[in-house]
């Protein structure tokens, strides 16, 4: 019970991280005598660019050529186009680590070149349609990773899908006082109960986290609704959160007595260079499956030259693994981590840093 | 190799041969370009590549790694 709690509050930490960002119009698509201002923006970690990026087009597309519409800005970092389909967090672990480590004081505020022509033929266009269908679509995969189905996430109601894109729309999504839907009744909101990725052999903590996405189903037990539209809420997060509870509820009974199948894992090494393989939670001698037996099996060759370079006497061979921004034990338990840091499409994002002598042989 | 089967939804059409062995190294993109080659379908219309009639998985995932996990 001690661990879920961590996870909780190691769940809400990620959902409050966000990273500074400075964009800028490229300044051969300036149009205007006088170039426009710079414009500053937080961006949360657990969100999509298109999502959080609304204002940007509106404040650039101004000074942007004529034909220049919102549909078409993309953006680069130092040079490099940014895949709008990688979360947030996520594109800056990855574009601006370096040197083993995650991105330092130095990289902040992040600076972001907004464009509005020739972006490459291998980009997407990334509207916030394309964003949330993408992000449902990654909810479903996940789910179908989880338990074999993605009924659940079919059966999300429309309320509460609409609830998961405020959160993420939101650029504080952990400050009260942010605008959510609907509910009025009173009483506390209900902390969202935890996926159950723990392994079966843990029944305790398992049907604990059963008992507890249950009562959350029913708290007052009269009428039998979901809890989801009867408790305030008063932050985008605890709005996702209750929006969430209804479909872990459903994942936990699709799983019946079964522990969960895989635990959806991402391991990036670039933009463009990535894994995702099922990871059991549990290793075949019945010990949780730890983050170095992942990226193992997701990074088969980076694991397997650390290992003989480990073998023949090298030391600080082995990639470094991010999680939200933070480098992780390679022992930690791939369950815990997904459960404290998995990003609201349902995946647990690693991205790991090579070495320098493997990054230099290429 | 993967051994990829197509079935045609709503108004798609209908693929001669619907079983093809492809790399796994293959990703959802190259699969959607020899789909519309075979199937005639210009670049500017849509075509829609669903997995297990349930999601779209990422256009730059390999078929291997469809396979393995689905």
């Amino acid at each position: 019970m001690e661990g879920q709690m961590e996870a909780a509050e190691a769940r809400e930490l990620a959902w409050a991280g966000c990273i500074p960002a400075v964009f800028s119009l490229a300044q051969d698509e300036v149009t205007t005598l006088e170039p426009p201002p710079c414009y500053h923006a937080n961006l949360p970690r657990q969100s999509w660019l298109p999502l959080v990026t609304g204002e940007v087009v509106e404040h650039f597309l101004p000074f942007a050529p004529p034909m220049a519409r919102a549909s078409s800005m993309w953006m680069q970092c130092r040079g490099e186009p940014l895949r709008w389909q990688v979360p947030v967090g996520v594109l800056f672990d990855l574009l601006t680590s370096g040197d083993d480590q995650p991105g330092n004081g130095d990289m902040l505020p992040w600076q972001l070149t907004v464009r509005f022509q020739a972006r490459p033929t291998d980009q997407l266009r990334g509207s916030v349609d394309d964003a949330k269908a993408l992000v449902r679509s990654a909810l479903k995969e996940s789910a179908f990773l989880r338990c074999g189905s993605a009924q659940p996430v079919m059966d999300l109601s429309p309320l509460d899908d609409a609830r998961i894109f405020e959160a993420l729309c939101s650029a504080s999504p952990i400050e009260a006082g942010s605008p959510a839907p609907a509910p009025s009744s009173g009483g506390s909101p209900p902390p969202l109960p935890p996926p159950s990725c723990l392994p079966p052999a843990s029944p305790v903590s398992s049907q604990a986290a059963a008992g507890q996405a249950a009562s959350q189903q029913t708290p007052a037990g009269k009428q039998g609704q979901p809890s989801a539209s009867d408790a305030p809420a008063s932050s985008p997060y605890e709005v996702y959160c209750q929006a969430r509870t209804p479909l872990e509820a459903s994942l936990l009974r699709s799983l019946g007595s079964r522990g969960e199948r895989a635990v959806p894992t991402r391991a990036f090494v670039a933009q463009r260079e990535w894994r995702q393989l099922p990871v059991a939670p549990l290793l075949p001698s019945g010990d949780p499956t730890t983050l170095a037996d992942a990226l193992a099996l997701l990074l088969p060759r980076a694991f397997a030259a650390a290992s003989d370079a480990e073998g023949s006497g090298g030391e600080g061979q082995r990639p470094t693994a991010i999680v939200q921004g933070v480098v992780v034990e390679l022992n930690t338990p791939v369950s815990w981590l997904y459960e404290a840091c998995s990003h609201p499409d349902g995946f647990l994002y690693v991205v790991c840093l090579m070495p320098q002598s493997q990054r230099t042989r290429g | 190799k993967v051994t990829v089967t197509f079935k045609h939804a709503g108004d798609a059409p209908i693929l001669k041969r619907s079983t093809f062995k492809l790399s796994a190294s293959t990703t959802i993109a190259m699969t959607a370009d020899q789909l519309r080659k075979q199937l005639g379908i210009a670049p500017h219309e849509p075509l829609l590549l669903y997995c297990s009639t349930a999601f779209a998985p990422p256009l730059d995932e390999t078929l291997g790694d469809v396979a393995q996990c689905f």
